[in-house]
């Protein structure tokens, strides 16, 4: 799901060692050393920026706020982090992360002092793409013909195919917070209030859980279509719809909310029920998607993008598409959100679920929205 | 029919002076508060995902905005002649490109988009050019609209601050803190805040809220941000908890003293890099010339996104010049060595007679007795 980026990360990203401590990261980037040795390259780099950086988190538990950070890795010796931040925040910088070895990017003699440490050789890359040109440029620049880049992106992809326990925790503990915010939504739609209001009490209560990110839409349209924040409007509608998205320590939980009734409602959490008793380990992503029921009344939801759901952690949408012709295998020890939604004229509804399947075939349903309140 | 805004207008009058046959302009949806976001400033639009606007000299704007459920909202608000709203961003944008790409096309922050992005648009131009700053250039000076607009952005700011002296309390959690007066801030409107909230008894600088507990003798500094309808604005504070040294106040003092002096230099025509000297001049006769560099300080002001970020940073360095109707922060925050760093500032708009600062009240030493 898409939704409204922040100027800035808000809450606290510090990283918690308790819960994701150096030994869990030491198991994480033994994938990095492993594909360094066995493609024979010089070292790694993985990239991300505020917007897209599940794989750079992934491996360094650093989340940039804005603008981008590289942690490079060479073939031995400890990685060096740069982040695109001035020399007077790094320190805070590096509260965020297990690199003791944190820089600014924008002294680029880091990157260079990087390069020097390495024998030639091609330097595999993770999420560069989504880099700018001019940084390419830059990179390339330094490494020139002796180190070539060469695209690594799957070295992480297959890695986090399957989530850790220490993440599948995570995510339950962020799927608790995003309950109770999808309560509080509810209860301030119960007081009369307008959906605005009911969003700002949800984004709230997150964030007084610790929550380091949270995004939220609502229907102005008795369910229709989802609009970001916009200040200036109050709205009451007969029938409500938000989105509420928390992401903690790292990791995304999200959910639907339904206030007020709608007729859809009944047919959209049969469709949510189809889907559940579908879902199994290794089943064909492809086939779960067509055992939920064709509604005649009314066409799918817009803001679902024509799919039933996804894989969900590190960033909201962890790929693996719930749709038609998906010959993917539905997989184990990785959190999906589902949903299923409607829409006519006269309105929307959509329902989700928080869903795991362990490797006994056991499904559990970390959390499902409920049905609207009057 | 479509009502172009007036820098839409501009646009398509500079492509007819300067030979072009179209302009591109992108945005990446990071919604940066130090950048312009050229397609919010040529279509009123602040996409969800990434966006970009094709104007054609003689033609119809088009603009492209992700994702494909954001349709309504953007149709509706956008200054555009058509929107087109797609989960297929690249494919979309390089189809509605269309009859231009034979032609000589403009583009706006094309190289601030993804590489892959960038690439795919550049295969199918056969002539471009990059314009980055043009945007910003167009919208350097505020209309009325956004300079009444930023004004309500500071009494949001200043809200907010005062919610923060009402409800700090040693014992609450920096994030806790962050949460209220955030929240405080979007009841008020903020559609977006770049909030910085820290707390040390020695900053550093200032940082994200984190989960500190709060604590007489803390020194909290916070940086302020709130954007509405489009303009960010920013308000540097800092507030002791507990008492004030009298080294403390003393230090402060410096930094009132260095904001005034940069007020009394910003003065249509002036050079940005004199701004920041006189503003540097009291720390210097102090004996902090050392400190007026960056790990101990950033710049000394910037300008606000999302439509123009001029006059850029406030540095020894820029070449910029001030220009009358300008909106900008200015901050002389700073680190000293026997208090630790330092938070005082506000948006500024230059007047024919130097900065005038958008804040009711302006910046002080709060000391809140616990």
């Amino acid at each position: 799901m898409l939704t409204v980026h922040p100027s800035i990360m808000l809450g606290s990203y510090l990283w918690d060692e308790e819960r994701l401590p150096r030994d869990e990261f030491d198991a994480r980037t033994a994938v990095i050393r492993d594909a360094i040795a066995a493609n024979g390259w010089s070292g790694m780099l993985v990239y991300g920026d505020a917007r897209e950086h599940a794989a750079l988190a992934w491996f360094t538990n650093f989340i940039p706020r804005m603008r981008w950070a590289m942690a490079l890795f060479p073939a031995s010796g400890q990685p060096v982090l740069l982040a695109s931040m001035s020399s007077r925040d790094i320190p805070a910088m590096k509260t965020m992360t297990w690199i003791g070895d944190v820089k600014s990017g924008w002294e680029w003699k880091w990157f260079e002092q990087w390069r020097a440490t390495l024998s030639d050789g091609p330097i595999g890359t993770i999420g560069l793409a989504e880099a700018t040109p001019l940084l390419w440029k830059q990179i390339t620049g330094s490494l020139g013909a002796a180190l070539p880049l060469v695209a690594a992106d799957d070295v992480a992809a297959t890695a986090r195919t399957v989530q850790r326990p220490r993440e599948i925790s995570v995510i339950k503990e962020a799927a608790q917070i995003v309950k109770r915010a999808r309560q509080a939504f509810q209860d301030e739609w119960a007081r009369g209030s307008d959906i605005e209001t009911c969003a700002l009490v949800a984004e709230r209560t997150a964030r007084d859980n610790a929550a380091q990110d949270v995004r939220t839409l609502v229907s102005r349209d008795n369910g229709r279509t989802l609009q970001p924040f916009a200040p200036g409007l109050s709205t009451r509608t007969e029938k409500g719809l938000g989105y509420i998205a928390v992401k903690y320590l790292g990791y995304w939980a999200d959910t639907y909310v339904q206030v007020g009734t709608e007729p859809l409602d009944r047919t959209v959490e049969a469709q949510l029920d189809a889907l559940l008793a579908a879902v199994t380990a290794g089943r064909p992503l492809g086939e779960i998607a067509g055992a939920v029921p064709a509604a005649e009344i009314a066409a799918p939801h817009p803001v679902l993008s024509g799919h039933f759901g996804r894989r969900i952690g590190s960033s909201l949408n962890e790929g693996s598409e719930i749709r038609t012709g998906v010959s993917t295998p539905f997989a184990t020890d990785t959190v999906y959100s589902l949903h299923a939604g409607l829409c006519d004229e006269d309105g929307g509804s959509v329902a989700s679920a928080l869903v795991l399947t362990d490797r006994d075939g056991r499904l559990s349903v970390l959390d499902r929205s409920a049905g609207g309140v009057a | 029919m479509t009502v172009e805004n007036e820098r839409l207008k501009a646009a398509r009058a500079w492509l007819a002076e300067h030979g072009y046959d179209a302009m591109l302009a992108c945005a990446d949806g990071q919604n940066s508060f130090l950048e312009s976001n050229s397609v919010y400033v040529f279509t009123d639009i602040r996409s969800i995902g990434r966006s970009a606007v094709i104007i054609a000299k003689d033609g119809p704007s088009t603009l492209i905005v992700e994702p494909a459920y954001d349709s309504d909202r953007v149709g509706a608000i956008a200054s555009v002649d058509r929107v087109i709203a797609t989960d297929a961003f690249p494919q979309t944008l390089t189809d509605a490109l269309g009859a231009v790409k034979s032609g000589r096309v403009a583009t706006v922050a094309l190289t601030k988009q993804s590489k892959a992005l960038s690439d795919a648009v550049l295969a199918c131009l056969r002539r471009a050019e990059a314009f980055d700053s043009l945007a910003a250039e167009m919208a350097r000076i505020r209309t009325q609209d956004e300079l009444n607009a930023s004004r309500q952005a500071n009494v949001i700011a200043e809200s907010g601050y005062r919610r923060l002296l009402e409800v700090v309390r040693p014992g609450m959690r920096e994030f806790e803190l962050a949460a209220d007066i955030y929240d405080h801030m979007r009841r008020l409107g903020a559609e977006d805040n770049f909030l910085l909230m820290s707390a040390s008894q020695h900053n550093l600088a200032v940082r994200a809220a984190g989960r500190r507990i709060l604590d007489r003798g803390d020194i909290i500094l916070s940086e302020i941000t709130p954007c509405y309808k489009g303009q960010f604005v920013q308000i540097c504070r800092t507030t002791v908890l507990g008492e004030a040294s009298p080294m403390v106040r003393d230090k402060y003092a410096l930094l009132k003293e260095s904001m005034l002096r940069g007020m009394e230099a910003a003065v249509p025509g002036a050079l940005v890099a004199d701004v920041t000297k006189a503003m540097n001049a009291p720390l210097v006769e102090a004996g902090y010339g050392d400190y007026c560099r960056p790990p101990y300080m950033r710049v000394r002001g910037h300008g606000l996104g999302i439509t123009s970020n001029l006059p850029g940073d406030l540095t020894v360095d820029s070449t910029n010049r001030m220009e009358e109707g300008m909106v900008f922060v200015m901050h002389p925050n700073q680190y000293i060595p026997e208090t630790g760093y330092l938070m005082c500032g506000e948006s500024i708009v230059i007047s024919h007679n130097g900065g005038i600062s958008l804040s009711e009240k302006d910046a002080e030493l709060d000391v809140l007795a616990f």
